[in-house]
């Protein structure tokens, strides 16, 4: 083989990467660079280039009746009545009935809240009577020893 | 959740579809064969969409789902598909090489020379053409070193440019 062969092989190789797209952006410099003066070289290039336009343009349509088939097999495959039945609507009860034990907690809370208001109330009015009955012996008993005789301890009582 | 699975799933299936389509009836020439492998890799995906680990790398298993299926079908239902008008023997044994110089049709000389070629030689290359992947995911794919990748594809490409020089 010469030398001049096997060198073209080794651009052959890289005219295969470059319609690959795997061919370092750093050596198709040196490829274009060979293509612009071997002739042998050129013609692989233009010979792989329609080779590959060929092959790409070849493309099968993917089939309708293939894409109706595999969401139809996906319908069959997902547990709709179960799902609507249960899992779904569960999900819906579960937040009703958060939301009403929610309601709940909060009129329980404002019925407590009420019912300690009350006894606050009750509990202050009795504590007021208590005070003014307190108050009114005070009086009373400061009256009553603002009222007696004086008297000297350990001898007579003085009189005025 | 489910949704969430459904939605993902027709992304998925939207990017990949004709891509995987044309790689698996390049390789089974039988449009219900292709057909059959697609939608059993699509459902495949769909049942196991919440397993699988890396959904970056979605396409290599798509690739290798449907590869292992082609393969499969091969090994066990080959006989069935033998019977199928629709099968590529049947076609590649109906076609004259001569007719097809005769039509001028390049694309069908291409093809004729490819389905003479080794599998899994052509493999490879239709991987490259159809699926869009890097030597490096072909090679996972087919469980191969990257330089066989590269060898095979520039093999076949030889192959197919002597071809056209030859007639």
């Amino acid at each position: 083989m010469k030398e001049q062969d096997i060198n073209c092989e080794v651009f052959d190789i890289m005219i295969s990467e470059y319609m690959d797209n795997e061919l370092p952006k750093e050596r198709e410099a040196s490829l274009f660079a060979h293509i612009s003066v071997c002739e042998n070289c050129r013609h692989e290039f233009k010979q792989q280039n329609m080779i590959k336009y060929e092959i790409s343009k070849n493309k099968e349509a993917f089939p309708e009746e293939l894409e109706q088939r595999i969401f139809s097999s996906i319908k069959e495959r997902a547990p709709q009545p179960l799902y609507n039945r249960f899992n779904k609507p569960i999900s819906v009860f579960v937040s009703y009935g958060m939301a009403v034990i929610l309601v709940v907690i909060i009129m329980f809370s404002f019925w407590q809240i009420q019912k300690m208001r009350t006894e606050v109330g009750t509990l202050r009015e009795a504590y007021r009577v208590s005070y003014e009955r307190v108050q009114t012996q005070t009086r009373e008993m400061n009256l009553i020893m603002n009222n007696m005789p004086a008297y000297r301890v350990g001898g007579q009582a003085e009189t005025y | 959740m489910e949704n969430h699975i459904i939605i993902d799933f027709t992304l998925f299936y939207n990017k990949y579809k004709a891509r995987l389509y044309n790689y698996v009836f390049k390789i089974v020439r039988s449009r219900m064969l292709a057909e059959d492998i697609v939608h059993d890799v699509f459902i495949k995906l769909y049942d196991n969409y919440s397993n699988i680990r890396n959904l970056g790398r979605i396409e290599l298993w798509l690739f290798k789902t449907a590869r292992n299926e082609i393969y499969s079908y091969f090994r066990k239902k080959i006989n069935k598909y033998n019977q199928d008008n629709d099968c590529w023997e049947q076609n590649a044994s109906d076609e004259n090489i001569s007719e097809l110089i005769e039509n001028k049709e390049l694309i069908s000389i291409l093809e004729h020379e490819l389905k003479l070629m080794d599998r899994e030689q052509s493999e490879a290359y239709y991987l490259k053409e159809y699926s869009d992947l890097s030597y490096k995911e072909i090679a996972d794919i087919m469980d191969i070193t990257e330089n066989l990748v590269k060898s095979r594809i520039y093999k076949v490409r030889q192959k197919l440019k002597r071809t056209l020089e030859s007639l």
